[in-house]
């Protein structure tokens, strides 16, 4: 008895540090052969059949077919549908510990970092990886005028490969999530109306105006010249550098807008200064297609809905929603990436892509929506978004076509670890 | 006084089947030949292209060659797929209310609260949902008669496919009650018709006594047995009428059990109380974990809309999920799915929940059946609707491809023969689309003209000119 647990005791460390740093599945990634139906390297290019070896972690080699060395462990499949892992560019992912996670301090806090609130071990993560989802950018909360930064992170896998990137694009809102939302905690009371104490913006006017001093400082002080620091809304001293960086065009920017006007807000502040930016949920954004095209900003689209539900339902923002937006800001020639944003259960963002084509989509569009294009749009298409050869294993393997009400996600590898289903030994 | 009011009422039944019938043969009017299509019965083989034939609101012919009168209006299905309207097995959607506050009250009917001018109706048309059982709610113990509607009319008589088709009950309590006390009112309930119904035969008996003119002093236990035949239909009270049919095993119940534990309730009230072979279950998401029970009983059961049931463990927090209807149809029983509301991506759709079945396993047979063929038969309908063939009811769709698949849309739908969908038709739906020109707004910046000019004047003073770096 003593002799066992001694043993235990022994061996704990040793199991805990295994699954700590491998994820409990890993050390069945062995040398794969994974033989499937299609393999689909990238939306364009197509192997049919298709085959994927998998060593060390990363795509050793893709074709139509690869010769198993012995070694290899073969695993045939010849229903199935292999993609590169999707990439969420808007997920909000991994906030565990807060009503909402935006920095209450200022309404501009581009120097916080969404992944400092992040749990990496939420079980969200699990949730997203065992749909196909890969990777994310986890989406700073909209509560904040200039929000923090997003990081990019794979959402499974050995930790070592978790954050790709810990800082990237800033985000800003305009809307009425920074007017509403964020005042939860100091809420003008109902007796004394507004105060210095409570907080601002009220208006979308007030959002707007601590939008163009963040940038109108940042311009100055990029000039070399000191800005005044009048005005509730004047960015702080930690903040500067960050939109210095922003309006040297050094670090990215995006804006979460729903409504048409707000969008046109938002491109309008941007022709200002010079900026440029993508541009998140755009539910209106087939209403001002002429202005993003002329601006060249990107979109990342989501949620598709037709009837608005949850807070949606309830907030009034962009109720003029179509389901054909996607397809009209496709065909405008516009960069388009699909999000499931909070719309995670049930499938998820695979759902979302079955729910794109059923508003008109291709396989193709949609597939390039949740890889080629979010890595594009992230910065990351130099690691993510297609199966080549050489780069580290992110990738899904469908029961069937992908994006198809009656195809499931089987096999998910993130980090060139299995993260996601079993494979029958 | 009576008198008159009886002749006021009978002119108005008379003016109202007037009214009922000449809505249904202006529905029945149409003979329509749906051909070039691909069909699936649900109840045989899929015909890759052939024709279905519609007259008098029945289906008249289904197969690959079908001899069409000359006055058959032909609609070329050529690329597209023919199904029998799918069928809601169990919502209280449609309704105003879904429960009366009191627990007992098998007196209510549907009939009364069904609200044609849902948004839900419209939606179930739009989903090929063309019979939908609407039901009192789950948050009772014996409640009304149910109705099953098709979602196109003006008034519930309108909208009646079947009235009365069942009685809804819950063994789940109902807000503010215990299990104990739930069961309590149901042995209440029954004791109550028992005595009443007794109480009814004595008096029943005395009075033929008395008509005899025979002696009147005899043990209430005969009278009761011997005044037992005496009764006839008409004088069973209005509010006893339907729980007496209940408990005789002559009207078909929708129990709902809300978790595994009341599963074994259900079961074994069912049959205490006479009404068990004629009980559907509807079941909670939880209930698969009953299952040794539910295949016992091999009653059919309706699923909860949430297919999928999540249980977090109490002590690793680690989440398991488990797909019911797999447990469900593992177990041989028949069922039928749900929609799932409040979600806007699929699950509000019945054909996506038939879909999701056959992505974790199930038959694609089973999980064409459990929205068309197996709800109708539940509600005793199995002769009349859920698949397409000859003498069925014509409530048929006409789809733009294969049921399951995620770019198929409803583009046609029949009920009773008559067209009552047509997507092109479906103002809110093609508002969804195309967003007319007047309502995006004029441009500000159109593709001809350069946005870059002029742009800053607007704000000019508001601040420094920003320089742009050369």
């Amino acid at each position: 008895m003593m002799r066992r647990l001694l043993l235990m005791a022994l061996c704990l460390p040793l199991i805990t540090a295994t699954t700590l740093f491998a994820d409990d599945r890993a050390d069945e990634s062995g040398p794969i052969l994974l033989k499937v139906g299609k393999v689909y390297v990238s939306p364009n290019e197509i192997f049919e059949p298709g085959a994927i070896m998998i060593r060390d972690g990363k795509i050793d080699a893709v074709g139509e077919s690869l010769p198993a060395i012995d070694d290899v462990r073969v695993i045939d499949m010849p229903e199935a549908t292999i993609t590169a892992g999707l990439i969420d560019a808007a997920a909000t992912v991994g906030y565990r510990f807060g009503f909402h996670d935006a920095e209450h301090r200022s309404e501009v806090v581009p120097e916080t970092r969404a992944l400092d609130t992040v749990d990496l071990h939420d079980p969200g993560f699990a949730d997203l990886a065992a749909q196909g989802v890969t990777t994310v950018y986890i989406s700073p909360d909209a509560a904040s005028v200039i929000g923090g930064q997003g990081a990019i992170v794979r959402t499974a896998g050995p930790r070592a490969q978790r954050i790709i990137n810990p800082a990237s694009s800033i985000k800003a809102t305009i809307g009425r999530e920074p007017i509403v939302k964020a005042s939860f905690n100091r809420t003008p009371s109902r007796f004394s109306g507004t105060s210095f104490l409570t907080r601002r913006p009220t208006t979308r006017m007030g959002l707007t105006w601590v939008l163009r001093k963040a940038f109108h400082d940042a311009q100055m002080v990029n000039r070399g010249e000191t800005p005044g620091t009048s005005g509730e809304g004047s960015p702080s001293a930690e903040s500067m550098p960050i939109l210095v960086d922003v309006v040297k065009g050094e670090k990215p920017l995006r804006i979460q807008a729903r409504a048409q006007n707000d969008i046109l807000t938002a491109l309008r502040v941007a022709r200002e200064f010079n900026l440029t930016f993508v541009l998140e949920e755009g539910t209106e954004a087939y209403r001002c297609i002429d202005e993003l095209k002329a601006a060249n900003v990107p979109v990342i689209y989501g949620p598709i809905f037709d009837y608005p539900s949850g807070w949606r339902a309830q907030a009034g923002e962009a109720d003029r929603f179509r389901l054909s937006a996607p397809r009209e800001l496709l065909d405008a020639g516009l960069t388009v990436a699909l999000s499931a944003c909070e719309l995670q259960g049930e499938g998820g963002l695979g759902r979302m892509g079955a729910y794109a084509r059923r508003c008109g989509l291709t396989r193709k569009e949609v597939l390039a929506a949740m890889t080629t294009t979010p890595a594009q749009i992230l910065g990351i298409d130099g690691q993510a978004g297609t199966l080549a050869a050489g780069r580290g294993a992110d990738l899904v393997v469908w029961s069937g076509e992908p994006f198809e009400a009656t195809s499931k996600v089987n096999l998910v590898f993130a980090g060139g670890a299995l993260v996601s289903g079993r494979i029958d030994k | 006084m009576n008198q008159r009011r009886l002749h006021r009422s009978a002119t108005m039944a008379l003016m109202l089947s007037a009214a009922i019938a000449v809505f249904v043969s202006a529905a029945q009017a149409q003979t329509v030949l749906l051909e070039n299509g691909k069909i699936i019965p649900v109840n045989g083989e899929p015909i890759e292209k052939g024709s279905v034939l519609i007259k008098n609101g029945r289906i008249e012919a289904v197969g690959a060659s079908v001899d069409a009168p000359f006055d058959a209006k032909v609609i070329d299905c050529e690329g597209k797929v023919i199904f029998p309207g799918m069928i809601d097995a169990h919502t209280w959607r449609g309704l105003d209310v879904p429960n009366e506050s009191p627990g007992v009250t098998p007196f209510l009917n549907v009939y009364d609260a069904i609200d044609p001018s849902q948004l839900f109706f419209e939606d179930s048309l739009r989903d090929g949902v063309l019979s939908i059982h609407v039901s009192p709610g789950n948050n009772t113990i014996i409640d009304g008669l149910t109705r099953v509607v098709h979602p196109i009319g003006l008034t519930p008589e309108q909208m009646t496919t079947a009235p009365d088709v069942a009685m809804k009950l819950s063994v789940t309590p109902k807000t503010g009650y215990d299990r104990m006390r739930q069961m309590a009112e149901f042995r209440e309930a029954f004791r109550k018709l028992d005595e009443e119904m007794a109480q009814l035969a004595e008096k029943k008996y005395e009075d033929k006594l008395r008509e005899d003119e025979k002696d009147l002093t005899v043990p209430p236990e005969e009278a009761r047995e011997k005044g037992k035949e005496l009764i006839e239909p008409k004088d069973i009270p209005d509010k006893n009428r339907n729980l007496l049919m209940l408990s005789q095993g002559k009207l078909r119940n929708f129990v709902y059990c809300g978790a595994a534990m009341d599963v074994p309730a259900a079961i074994r009230t069912a049959k205490q109380y006479g009404f068990f072979d004629q009980s559907v279950f509807v079941l909670g998401s939880e209930t698969f974990k009953a299952i040794d029970a539910l295949k016992d009983a091999g009653r059919p059961v309706v699923l909860d809309g949430n297919l999928v049931h999540t249980e977090a463990d109490a002590l690793t927090g680690e989440e398991e999920e488990t797909f019911v209807p797999k447990v469900i149809d593992d177990a041989g029983l028949k069922f039928a799915l749900q929609r799932q509301w409040g979600s806007t991506l699929g699950e509000r759709y019945l054909w996506y929940q038939a879909a999701r079945c056959v992505r974790e396993g199930i038959s694609r047979d089973h999980a064409l059946k459990s929205i068309t063929l197996w709800p109708a038969e539940m509600l005793g309908l199995g002769d009349r609707l859920g698949s397409l063939e000859k003498g069925k009811d014509a409530n048929v769709l006409v789809l733009s491809g294969d049921p399951l698949k995620m770019t198929t849309w409803v583009e046609l739908g029949f009920v009773q023969g008559e067209k009552v969908y047509d997507k092109a038709e479906d103002i809110r739906l093609n508002r969804l689309f195309a967003a007319p020109e007047d309502e995006l707004g004029p441009s500000t910046a159109p593709v001809s003209q350069p946005v870059e000019e002029g742009h800053t004047e607007v704000h000019q003073g508001e601040y420094e000119e920003p320089e742009t770096d050369q």
